[in-house]
C-alpha cells in the first residue's frame, strides 16, 4: 500500500532531525590543534583595523582568532546567553561600560589582577578615570580599558569669527560672543545662533532611550549634578536636575531642530557633517571625520572642548576574559598583545579612541591628532553614569522620563520624583542599598 | 451593450491607475535604496538630496571583500531552503488533516496556533539552552530546525486555508473510484492546491529568509545568515546606511527568481485547467 | 482496527497526517513554552538564574501595577487595530485588481508589490528612517517642494505611531497580496460563471460569492497579522525606541527591554503569558465571527 510509504518517508525524515542531533555530540575534544579564540565585535574601524593586525599576533602565538561580527545590542543579548551556558563561545568579551558592573556583579567575568601581576602588565598607562569606569568593579581588576567613548563638546569656530554676528551678539548680551563657559551660556548661544543664522543651535539628541538620557547627563553632570551619592541613594530629585532639565528643554524647543525630539546619535552626527548645525555634544573622536577632506567639507572648523562646567559623559569599552570559558591564557595572551604599546599606538593611529597617557601624549600620535591634549583633559574630567547590576535599566527610565518630559510636557517635578523612588529601588534590588 | 463596454474599459483604466499608485508607492523607496547603495556614506543624506552626488561600487565591494557577505548569503539559502523543504510536507499534511478530517477539533487548530502568541524574546533563553544541549547551537541543522517549528503553525494554518476552499465533493468522488486518502490527497487534492502550496512555501521561505530574533541567539560564525549581520551595520558610532542599502537589495536578489519561478502558478492559474479535466 | 466505527477511523487518518507536525512542536517548541510559564511563577533573573524562589502569581500582579504597562497595552491595541485592518484593505483591493484576467504586466506588478516582505524589518527600519529624517530625508523635502508644511515623522508625540503604522503597512501588504492572491487563483471558476449568468453585478459577486469562499484564507490572513502585530518589536526598536514619551511603546517591545534591560525572565514571561491569553482570546473571536456559516 501507498500509505505506508508516505509515513515511512515522513518518520524518517522526522527522526533523522534527534538522530543527527547525537551525532552532532562528538566532536570536542581537539587536545592538539591550535586554540582558537572566539570575541564578539561590532562593525565599527577599531575592530578593522585590529583584524588587519591579527596576522601579526597568530604569527607570535600561534592563536587564531576569530571575530563575529553583531550589532550592539545583539552583543549583550548573546554575552548574557552565552553566559549562562557551561562554557562559552566567546572567549574575550568587549565590556560595554553599561555593561561593566553588571557582568562582574553576576560573575560572568574573570578576575585579572593575577593576570596583571604574573606578567607585570604596566596598569598605570591608563587613565584613572577610564579604569574607574572599565577596569574595576568593586576593587577588584575585571577590564583593560580598551576604547574611550567620552562626550565632549564641539562647535563650528568659524560662527566665532562672523563679525556681523559678534556685533549683534554683543548688543544683545553686552559680551563678548566667544567660546562658551557655563552651560547657561552655551543654551544661550544656540538658540542666539538658530535665531539669527541658517544653521541650527545645536544637533541634539532628545530621542527616547539612551540618545537623551546620555545627552542629558552631560546637562546634569555639568552642573555638578550625580545620579547616586556615596552610599547608593538616588540623588536625581533635586534643584540642579531641575535646572539640567530646563536648560535641556529650552535649547530642544529653541536651540535644535524640530525633529530633535526623535534623534539618535546618528542623525545628530549626519546634521553636524551636513553642515547643518553649529554644534553638538558626543563623542570626542568624532572630531576626526570633520578633519577627513575626503569625506568632509568642515576640515579645522570644528573645535573640540569639555562640556562646559563641571563635568561630561564619560564612555568606554573594556577587554575582559569570560569565566566560563576553558580559554583563559590564551585570551589573557591576546589582551595583553592588542594593549601592548606598539598595537595600542598603531591602533591610535589608525583612528582608535585611546585611553592610555603614553599614547595620547605620543609625539607622532600628537602630530597627527593635536587635538589629543585636548582629549586628555576631557578624559579626566569626564564621569560615567553608576556601574552596577541595573546601570542599562536605569539609563533606560531615565531615557523614558526625560522624553517625556520633552515631548509630552510631563511635570519634571513629578517625572524625577518618580526616578528618585525607581533608582532607590534599583540600588535595593542589586543589595547596594541597605 | 456599448455602454458596458465603456464602463469596463473606465473600470479597467482606474485599475490600471490604482495599480501602477501602489506600485510607485511600494517601488519608489526601494528605489532609493539602491541609489543609496551606490554612494558614499557621506552623500547617502546630501541635502538637498540628489541623485547621485557620487557613483561607487564601493560598497559593494566591501560587502563581499572584508565583510564576506556571500557567506551570509549561502547561509541564509541553506538554512531558508532545507527548513521549506521540510515545512510543506509536513504543513500539507497537517493542514489536509484538519481541513477534512476535523482532527482533533478547534482544539487542537488552536493549540498549534498559540505556540506562535508568546513573545520570541521569552523563548530565546530556553531555546538556547536546548540546542546547545544538544549541540546544535550555531549549526545548519539548528537553525533549520528552529525556523521549521516557529514556521510551521502558520504555515499549517494557511494550508488549512486552501484546503477548506477546495470543495468536498472531490475527496469524496475520489473514494467512490476506490482511492485511499493517501492516495486521493496526493493524486487529486494536491495538484488543485498547488497555488496555495507554492504560496506557503513562498511564504516559508521568506519567514526564515528574514527571521531575526532567533537567529541572533542560535547562530554563530559558522550559521550567521543575512539579517544578523545588515543588523550589524547599526552600531554604536553610526550607520552604515550605504553599505546597508547594498545588502538589502542582494538580499532582495534571490526573490526575484523565486517569483520568477512560482508566477505561473501563483498568478496566472494554470492549475485550474487541470482541475477542470 | 477493524472494529472501530467510520467515524472514528476518519479521525484517526487525520491524526496520522499530524504525526510530524507534533513531533517538530514538541522537539522544539514545547519545552521553551512550558519553561517560561514556570518562570513566571519564580524569582529568576539573568543575575540569579536558579528556581529556587516560587512566589505564585506575584510577577503578575507588579506587571498589573505598573503604569506603563497599561500605556503599552492602549498603544498596542491602537497599533494592531490600525495596522491590520488598513493592511487587508489595502491588500485584498491589490489582489483583486490583479487577478483581473485583463490585466497585463501582472508579473511585473506582482514583483514589485511583493519586496518589501522579503526585506528584513530591521533593514526597512533603518531605510525609512532615512527617508523620513525630518531635516535630511527626501520625503520631508519633497513635501516641502510641493508646498506642504514641515512634518516631525518621529519627533511629534501624536504622529509617531501613525509613522510606525505606515512604515508596518508598506511592509506587510505584501503578506496579504501573496496571500489573499493566491487565494483567489486557486478558487473554481463555476460559481462566478453561474453568479453572473443570475445577473449579479460585480459588487454583488464579489460580496455574496468570492468573498464567502475565500474566507478561510482571509481568516489565516487577518490571524496570523493579528498574532505577528501583536509581536512586533523591531520595528519599533528601529524607529523610535518606543518615544517619543511612551508614545509608540508596543508591549513586546516593552517585554524585551524588561528581558535585556531589567534582565528579569519572570517579570517578562509574566507579561508574555497574559499577551498570550489576550492573543488567544483575539483569534478566537476573529475566528468565530470570520467562519460563521462555513464550518
Amino acid at each position: 500500500m501507498k500509505k505506508r510509504g508516505l509515513f515511512v518517508c515522513v518518520l524518517v525524515v522526522c527522526l533523522l532531525v534527534p538522530l543527527s542531533v547525537f551525532g552532532a555530540g562528538s566532536k570536542e575534544a581537539d587536545a592538539g590543534k591550535p586554540v582558537t579564540l572566539n570575541l564578539l565585535m561590532e562593525d565599527v574601524p577599531d575592530t578593522q583595523i585590529i583584524k588587519n593586525m591579527l596576522p601579526e599576533f597568530e604569527a607570535k602565538t600561534g592563536i587564531k582568532v576569530n571575530f563575529e561580527i553583531v550589532q550592539y545590542t545583539d552583543m549583550h543579548t548573546k554575552l548574557i546567553t552565552q553566559f549562562l551556558a557551561p562554557t562559552s563561545t566567546y572567549d574575550v568579551i568587549e565590556v560595554d561600560n553599561y555593561w561593566a558592573g553588571e557582568f562582574p556583579a553576576a560573575g560572568w567575568l574573570e578576575p585579572l589582577d593575577e593576570y596583571v601581576k604574573k606578567d607585570n602588565f604596566d596598569m598605570s598607562v591608563y587613565v584613572p578615570a577610564m579604569m574607574e569606569m572599565v577596569g574595576y568593579y568593586m576593587d577588584k581588576l575585571y577590564m583593560i580599558p580598551m576604547y574611550n567613548y567620552t562626550m565632549a563638546l564641539m562647535y563650528r569656530n568659524d560662527v566665532f569669527t562672523d563679525k556681523a554676528l559678534h556685533d549683534k551678539y554683543r548688543k544683545q548680551f553686552g559680551k563678548d560672543f566667544a567660546p562658551p563657559v557655563s552651560l547657561d551660556e552655551y543654551v544661550e548661544q544656540c538658540i542666539f545662533v538658530q535665531e539669527n543664522t541658517n544653521m541650527y543651535g545645536s544637533a541634539m539628541q532628545g530621542g527616547k532611550g539612551d540618545p537623551i538620557a546620555m545627552e542629558w547627563s552631560n546637562y546634569f553632570f555639568a552642573l555638578g549634578g550625580r545620579i547616586y551619592d556615596d552610599n547608593w541613594k538616588a540623588t536625581i530629585n533635586g534643584p540642579i536636575a531641575l535646572k539640567a532639565i530646563e536648560l535641556y528643554k529650552k535649547n530642544i524647543a529653541q536651540g535644535a531642530p524640530a525633529g530633535a525630539t526623535s534623534y539618535t546619535l546618528e542623525d545628530s552626527l549626519r546634521m553636524m557633517s551636513a553642515g547643518e548645525a553649529f554644534s553638538f555634544i558626543s563623542y570626542n573622536w568624532m572630531l576626526a571625520q570633520f578633519q577627513d577632506e575626503k569625506v568632509s567639507k568642515l576640515k579645522d572648523k570644528v573645535q573640540l572642548v569639555p562640556v562646559p562646567g563641571e563635568s561630561g559623559l564619560a564612555g568606554g569599552w573594556g577587554w575582559a576574559i569570560a569565566a566560563n570559558t576553558p580559554k583563559k591564557d590564551a585570551a589573557w595572551e591576546f589582551i595583553k598583545w592588542v594593549e601592548s604599546p606598539a598595537v595600542v599606538k598603531a591602533r591610535a593611529l589608525a583612528g582608535g579612541a585611546p585611553t592610555r597617557y603614553d599614547v595620547l601624549r605620543d609625539a607622532e600620535v600628537l602630530a597627527k591628532y593635536p587635538y589629543y591634549s585636548e582629549v586628555e583633559k576631557i578624559l579626566e574630567k569626564a564621569r560615567p553614569v553608576p556601574e552596577f547590576e541595573y546601570s542599562s535599566q536605569m539609563v533606560e527610565m531615565l531615557g523614558r522620563e526625560l522624553s517625556l518630559i520633552v515631548s509630552s510636557g510631563k511635570d519634571p517635578q513629578v517625572a524625577l520624583a518618580q526616578l528618585e523612588k525607581d533608582f532607590n529601588e534599583l540600588a535595593k534590588k542589586a543589595n547596594l542599598q541597605k | 451593450m456599448k455602454s458596458y463596454k465603456l464602463l469596463k474599459q473606465t473600470s479597467l483604466f482606474f485599475t490600471y491607475v490604482a495599480l501602477i499608485l501602489f506600485s510607485l508607492m511600494i517601488a519608489l523607496p526601494v528605489l532609493w535604496t539602491l541609489r543609496t547603495s551606490f554612494v558614499n556614506e557621506v552623500d547617502a543624506y546630501a541635502m538637498p538630496p540628489r541623485l547621485f552626488p557620487s557613483f561607487t561600487f564601493d560598497n559593494y565591494r566591501e560587502l563581499f571583500g572584508n565583510d564576506g557577505f556571500g557567506e551570509f548569503l549561502i547561509n541564509s539559502l541553506i538554512i531558508s531552503l532545507a527548513s521549506t523543504a521540510m515545512a510543506v510536507p509536513i504543513a500539507s499534511l497537517g493542514g489536509y488533516a484538519f481541513a477534512r478530517y476535523k482532527a482533533g477539533g478547534n482544539i487542537l487548530r488552536f493549540t498549534v496556533l498559540a505556540t506562535q502568541m508568546l513573545p520570541g524574546v521569552v523563548l530565546i533563553l530556553p531555546l538556547f539552552i536546548v540546542m546547545s544541549r544538544l549541540h546544535l547551537s550555531d549549526t545548519y541543522l539548528g537553525m533549520t530546525i528552529a525556523y521549521l517549528a516557529f514556521n510551521l503553525p502558520f504555515l499549517i494554518w494557511i494550508m488549512t486555508g486552501f484546503f477548506a476552499s477546495i470543495p468536498k465533493d472531490l475527496d469524496d468522488a475520489a473514494a467512490m473510484d476506490g482511492l485511499t486518502p493517501v492516495q486521493s490527497f496526493f493524486r487529486i487534492i494536491l495538484p488543485i492546491a498547488l497555488p496555495g502550496i507554492m504560496a506557503t512555501a513562498v511564504l516559508s521561505f521568506i519567514f526564515s529568509w528574514n527571521e531575526f530574533l532567533f537567529a541572533i541567539v542560535l547562530s554563530g560564525r559558522n550559521t550567521m545568515p543575512i539579517p544578523v549581520r545588515l543588523a550589524a551595520m547599526k552600531t554604536r558610532q553610526g550607520i552604515q546606511i550605504a553599505k546597508l542599502s547594498a545588502g538589502t537589495i542582494i538580499a532582495i536578489m534571490p526573490m526575484v527568481f523565486i517569483s520568477g519561478f512560482v508566477k505561473r502558478y501563483l498568478i496566472s492559474g494554470l492549475s485550474l485547467g487541470a482541475i477542470k479535466s | 482496527m477493524k472494529r472501530m466505527s467510520f467515524q472514528a477511523r476518519y479521525r484517526m487518518i487525520g491524526y496520522q497526517f499530524l504525526i510530524p507536525t507534533f513531533l517538530v512542536l514538541l522537539l522544539v517548541v514545547a519545552m521553551p513554552l512550558l519553561f517560561s510559564l514556570v518562570l513566571s511563577m519564580f524569582r529568576y533573573t539573568f543575575l540569579s538564574p536558579r528556581l529556587n524562589e516560587f512566589v505564585g502569581f506575584s510577577n503578575y500582579a507588579s506587571v498589573v501595577h505598573d503604569q506603563y504597562f497599561w500605556n503599552s497595552v492602549k498603544v498596542t491595541f491602537l497599533f494592531v487595530l490600525m495596522v491590520v485592518p488598513l493592511e487587508f484593505f489595502i491588500g485584498y483591493g491589490i489582489a483583486l485588481m490583479l487577478s483581473r484576467p485583463e490585466i497585463r504586466f501582472k508579473s511585473i506588478f506582482y514583483f514589485i508589490l511583493t519586496i518589501p516582505m522579503v526585506m528584513s524589518p530591521v533593514a526597512v527600519g533603518l531605510i525609512w528612517r532615512m527617508l523620513l529624517h525630518p531635516e535630511l530625508g527626501v520625503v520631508n523635502y519633497l513635501l516641502g517642494k510641493l508646498g506642504f508644511g514641515y512634518v516631525n515623522w518621529f519627533g511629534d508625540e501624536r504622529l509617531a505611531l501613525f509613522t510606525v503604522t505606515l512604515v508596518d503597512v508598506w511592509q506587510q501588504v505584501s503578506f496579504m497580496v501573496l496571500l489573499l492572491l493566491s487565494g483567489i487563483t486557486s478558487l473554481p471558476k463555476e460559481p462566478f460563471e453561474s453568479a453572473t449568468i443570475d445577473g449579479a453585478n460585480w459588487l454583488q459577486t464579489l460580496l455574496f460569492v468570492k468573498t464567502p469562499l475565500l474566507m478561510p484564507i482571509i481568516t489565516v490572513a487577518l490571524l496570523q497579522r493579528v498574532i505577528t502585530s501583536f509581536k512586533t518589536y523591531d520595528l519599533v526598536y528601529i524607529l523610535t525606541s518606543g518615544g517619543p514619551g511612551v508614545s509608540t511603546d508596543l508591549i513586546s517591545y516593552n517585554i524585551y527591554r524588561t528581558t535585556f534591560m531589567g534582565l528579569d525572565l519572570s517579570v517578562a514571561s509574566a507579561v508574555s503569558y497574559m499577551l498570550l491569553i489576550v492573543i488567544l482570546a483575539i483569534t478566537v473571536v476573529i475566528f468565530r465571527s470570520t467562519m460563521k456559516g462555513n464550518e
